[in-house]
């Protein structure tokens, strides 16, 4: 019976280590083989480092600091107020030599000055006389030219009051001209040429849309060349008061009216695009 | 002899109304800058800046060969020459090495109608930003003539495709405005999808099929560091961050398999369903304010536009009505307009609405136009397109004038996002 007991414990163990190892010898080989998964590789890439800076100069370079010797400047400045005395006997001997020199040179110009003054007297007696002469030539000619001017003014005026005569008819005559020119519809054409020509000139923003309406005063010399731009009141923004100066400046010369009489100088064109 | 009196009638200004004007490009002369040779790489910035000016389509510039002088200071242009070549505008400057590792970018505008400097920047940067300066001029110059701001120094993010199903290659890349220094920031052997950028421009938020499923990820660009946000039982994909960066929209089917539109919280991962329709409700897409979403519906038959108040996710109003098909919107960053693709004939199209009129203006010209994407200046809408068998990315302004295309040698191009301008 025991025997029998321990050979049921044997085989059972037995038993037990052989599933054990068959099981685990499955695990083994199912955890060698199962399909990898490939993976995805992953790379980070450079920072990009731009930055703005203010067009500054660079600041002077600071001044080197003194040097301190204190002994050295003690010893050195003893000495120094030694010369300084020997110097300045030196220098009050030169000084009574110079001080002499001076009182001889003031005399001698005083000789000098004298001499001078009394040939000055002479000259000047001389020249106011001679400007006397002069100025009696000079009343004589006075006299006769206002003589003539009077002459030469009669004259003129007769001719002003001649030609303003003729300017005023010429004036009115303009006119009627112009007044004809711009009831006959010339003067609609003349401003839609203007219109056409700017039109064609205007590159619009895209913040010019309707709803703007901005105003633009042109100066034009005969000819079209336009001379003067400026911007009046606008509510677009910056883009838009650009663009409308440009255009201003991009239609230049500026086409000429089918009618003279109907050129003017100043414009005022109103932008106001209406889609 | 009396004369008669007759004053003159004093002479009134001309008066003129100009109701309408022209879009042509401007003309301007864009002087190559004076330069600082090694430090500057061999970049030369003003030919960067005429490609970006040019590129706008709402400015020509001079030909260098055209120009007698080359100024590199305001000081010695004469303005009253460069207007007789044409030019309405004159850009200068010079490069000089500000120390070891920096460089000086100066650079003036006149005006030459006027001869009047209109202003000036200067800039510094390290060598490997020098065509980052470049653009910062090109957008002074621009906001300085069209008071618009530019955004020509900001990034696109775009997925690369290389090679045929079922052994293709993708790649997200990060690259400049126009599509120069491409920086791949993920590859992988399964696709990638629907990139969008977070309002800070610090994150892109895509979909990856690594996993073999769906799922949505979150990338910091500088840094690489990523983090599963989404990978729920379905579909996740169409992602979009809300404005202020705190929330997620996104599509979600769950087990059951149909699209709808819900809303994840980034913070505290809260989960809300925004859409609860038996059709295909997808590709969100947040309004400037953050108050409502617009997405794609086919509730009505075929895909259209409509728009959900967040406030009261039950209030749907439709919002295209021109064809058959209208999916994949994307708000304009002023909030006035979205664009999205159309069905044309049998084409499909890029088109731009107008939210406040309805009006719609079909922008673009291919057969199969796809993922608009708005500049953050909202001037521009940059796409997917066609170029016979081969996907490219193109760009087209908003009242549909010009239309360029970004080259590139990494394959096909897809699925462009433009990021927002940092508040």
């Amino acid at each position: 019976m025991s025997e029998r007991l321990s050979d049921r414990w044997l085989s059972m163990l037995l038993s037990v280590l052989i599933h054990a190892a068959i099981v685990g010898a499955v695990i083994w080989g199912w955890w060698q083989y199962r399909t990898p998964q490939p993976q995805p590789q992953v790379l980070a890439i450079e920072a990009t480092v731009v930055r703005e800076a203010p067009a500054s100069p660079p600041a002077p370079p600071a001044p080197p600091p003194p040097d301190p010797q204190a002994e050295q400047r003690a010893a050195e400045q003893k000495a120094q107020e030694q010369k300084a005395q020997e110097q300045k006997a030196q220098e009050q001997k030169v000084e009574e030599q110079r001080q002499q020199a001076v009182k001889e040179a003031a005399e001698k110009a005083e000789a000098e000055r004298k001499a001078k003054a009394e040939a000055d007297a002479k000259a000047q007696a001389e020249a106011e006389a001679k400007v006397k002469a002069e100025a009696e030539a000079k009343a004589k000619a006075e006299a006769d030219r206002k003589a003539q001017q009077q002459l030469a003014q009669q004259k003129k005026a007769e001719q002003e009051r001649a030609q303003r005569e003729a300017d005023l008819r010429q004036q009115m005559q303009a006119e009627e001209h112009l007044d004809a020119a711009r009831s006959s519809g010339a003067l609609a054409q003349y401003q839609a040429m203007i219109k056409a020509r700017i039109e064609r000139a205007w590159i619009r923003p895209p913040s010019a849309r309707s709803g703007i309406s901005c105003q633009v005063n042109i100066t034009q010399i005969p000819g079209g060349t336009v001379t003067a731009v400026q911007v009046g009141r606008c509510n677009g923004d910056e883009a838009v008061r650009q663009s409308i100066s440009d255009a201003a400046y991009r239609a230049s010369p500026l086409p000429a009216p089918p009618d003279p009489a109907l050129f003017d100088r100043d414009l005022v064109v109103t932008f106001a695009p209406n889609d | 002899m009396l004369l008669a009196l007759c004053a003159p009638a004093a002479r009134a200004e001309l008066q003129v109304n100009v109701t309408q004007g022209v879009t042509d490009p401007i003309p301007i002369a864009i002087v190559p800058f004076a330069r600082a040779v090694p430090a500057d790489g061999g970049l030369d910035i003003a030919g960067v800046v005429q490609h970006d000016l040019e590129s706008s389509g709402r400015f020509r510039a001079m030909q260098r060969r055209d120009m007698l002088s080359t100024p590199t200071r305001a000081a010695d242009v004469q303005a009253a020459d460069w207007k007789a070549a044409g030019n309405d505008y004159v850009v200068v400057g010079r490069v000089t090495a500000a120390n070891a590792s920096e460089i000086d970018v100066e650079c003036d505008l006149i005006n030459t109608l006027t001869g009047q400097r209109l202003g000036g920047k200067r800039f510094v940067a390290s060598g490997a930003s020098l065509r980052n300066a470049a653009h910062m001029v090109s957008d002074f110059v621009y906001e300085s003539v069209l008071g618009v701001r530019g955004a020509f120094a900001t990034r696109i993010a775009y997925v690369a495709v290389q090679g045929q199903a079922p052994n293709q290659h993708f790649q997200l890349i990060v690259a400049d405005s126009d599509g120069e220094m491409p920086r791949v920031i993920l590859e992988s052997n399964q696709p990638i999808m629907s990139p969008t950028w977070s309002p800070d421009d610090q994150w892109l938020a895509y979909v990856s099929f690594e996993n073999r499923l769906s799922a949505v990820y979150i990338q910091r660009v500088r840094t690489g560091e990523r983090r599963l946000v989404s990978q729920r039982l379905g579909v996740n994909g169409a992602p979009a961050f809300s404005p202020d960066g705190t929330r997620l929209a996104l599509t979600l089917s769950g087990s059951g398999g149909n699209l709808d539109v819900w809303l994840l919280d980034l913070g505290t991962q809260a989960l809300t369903r925004l859409t609860d329709d038996p059709a295909v409700d997808t590709e969100p897409a947040w309004s400037s304010d953050g108050k409502s979403i617009y997405f794609t519906s086919d509730r009505a038959g075929g895909p259209q536009i409509y728009k959900l108040d967040l406030a009261n996710p039950k209030r749907v109003q439709r919002v295209s009505f021109g064809s058959g098909y209208d999916a994949r919107p994307r708000v304009a960053p002023d909030g006035s307009k979205i664009a999205y693709v159309t069905r044309e004939g049998g084409n499909y199209r890029i088109a731009v609405q107008d939210l406040a009129s309805g009006n719609v203006s079909v922008l673009s010209h291919g057969a199969l136009d796809e993922s608009p994407s708005f500049a953050p200046n909202g001037a521009t809408i940059i796409f997917a397109g066609r170029d016979g068998a081969v996907g490219t990315l193109q760009t087209v302004s908003v009242d549909g004038q010009v239309t360029q295309r970004l080259t590139s040698s990494q394959g096909e191009l897809r699925e462009p996002a433009w990021e927002p301008f940092q508040h």
